[in-house]
């Protein structure tokens, strides 16, 4: 989704949110929880985090609406929100020792993240992808990719300079590629494509 | 095309400029044909969807939003009863004040007094002589034993025997008047249900 336009109907959505309508609200959520949530879970590894994130990232969006310029789309806005309510939580994570509690069978196994049925990957095969880049790096991938942003986008939610956002993702290709052969030159079996 | 700067194009993300080139050179690297294949392979794994979200979270979502709002509300209908009567301001005092009439009569009457004894000193000392008086009568009449006590304190003071004389008894009228308005005040502060601080949200 661009920057640059903020669909009509979504603008008439967010002048009704202002106006404390919940129900117009309540299509946004429907209409953005999946990437959100998917944005969360790609920096936290964790379902049940990254649920809370999410609803937490909601219910701030929606009180914060008031302070919500439309100079950027809704959804860049908002995953501005999942991105850093998402640091935070792996900051506490990080500081229970939970974030160093390994999967199950997910240190010893290859770099495929099982693409499954349906074209989407769990959150064990995306961590055993991805384990190797940084919080930061694993959010400019995942919104690249997975919500299709530009750079300029991805620059805006992250609150990043654009040019930190391409160095990002060249460092993330640069490391991925690297463990996809490492892993692959070890002789683990390819089933992911 | 050199591998390093195949690398690079790959870091790139394969942008559509150069990849003749880059396809060319892969075609007769093995390293870069295998780096290639990892990129493209990749490209695959990054772009497949995550997990959509729990069935239930929006519902759970919308739930807090609402108590967010009752809260808001309910907020709302405390500040407007609470009205401009926040005390922790001197704005809140002065408006506090302003709607007190006993207050506004007080405030109103003490510069008239201060302006009458500066500028006619000889007729506020008269106003002085008859409030003594009329307050002497009025305690001497009353029938508790008291105020009879008070009255002969009352009728101790001599005229004109105290130094500031002229401004005693107006003096003691302000005074009696912003005691009564500081008093009920307070009182209706202390029992009026708008006592108490509205909630946070």
């Amino acid at each position: 989704m661009s920057a640059m336009a903020q669909p009509d109907d979504e603008q008439r959505l967010l002048a009704r949110c202002r106006d404390g309508d919940t129900r117009a609200f309540q299509i946004l959520v429907g209409r953005y929880q999946d990437r959100a949530y998917g944005l969360a879970l790609r920096v936290l590894h964790s379902e049940p985090d990254a649920e809370e994130v999410t609803q937490d990232s909601f219910v701030r969006a929606w009180k914060a609406l008031a302070d919500f310029r439309g100079d950027a789309a809704f959804g860049t806005w908002l995953y501005r929100i999942v991105w850093r309510r998402a640091l935070d939580r792996a900051a506490v994570l990080r500081a229970r020792q939970v974030w160093e509690a390994p999967l199950e069978s997910a240190a010893d196994e290859g770099v495929d993240a099982g693409v499954g049925s349906g074209g989407r990957v769990d959150a064990a095969s995306w961590k055993r992808l991805t384990e190797s880049l940084s919080a930061p790096q694993q959010a400019v991938v995942t919104l690249f990719y997975d919500q299709d942003l530009s750079v300029k986008d991805v620059a805006h939610a992250l609150d990043m300079p654009e040019g930190t956002v391409k160095t990002h993702l060249s460092r993330a290709r640069a490391a991925l590629r690297a463990r996809y052969r490492q892993s692959h030159e070890s002789g683990e079996p390819d089933d992911a494509v | 095309m050199r591998c390093d700067q195949l690398e690079r194009w790959l870091d790139e993300g394969m942008p559509a400029r150069n990849s003749a080139a880059a396809r060319a050179h892969a075609a007769g690297c093995a390293r870069c044909s295998g780096a290639m294949r990892a990129a493209e392979a990749l490209e695959v794994m990054l772009a497949a969807a995550p997990p959509p979200a729990p069935a239930a979270m929006a519902m759970r979502v919308m739930e807090r939003v609402e108590s967010v709002e009752r809260a808001r509300e309910r907020l709302a209908a405390s500040e407007r009863a609470w009205g401009a009567r926040r005390l922790g301001t001197w704005a809140g005092w002065a408006s506090a004040l302003a709607q007190e009439p006993a207050a506004v009569v007080a405030i109103a009457l003490a510069p008239v007094f201060l302006i009458l004894v500066i500028a006619w000193p000889e007729t506020a000392a008269a106003i002085a002589a008859l409030t003594q008086d009329a307050l002497a009568v009025w305690l001497t009449t009353a029938s508790s034993g008291a105020m009879s006590a008070a009255a002969g304190l009352a009728d101790a003071v001599p005229h004109g025997a105290v130094p500031f004389d002229s401004l005693l008894f107006p003096a003691m009228v302000v005074a009696v008047l912003g005691a009564f308005v500081w008093l009920g005040v307070a009182f209706r502060l202390l029992t009026s249900p708008r006592s108490r601080k509205p909630p946070r949200a």
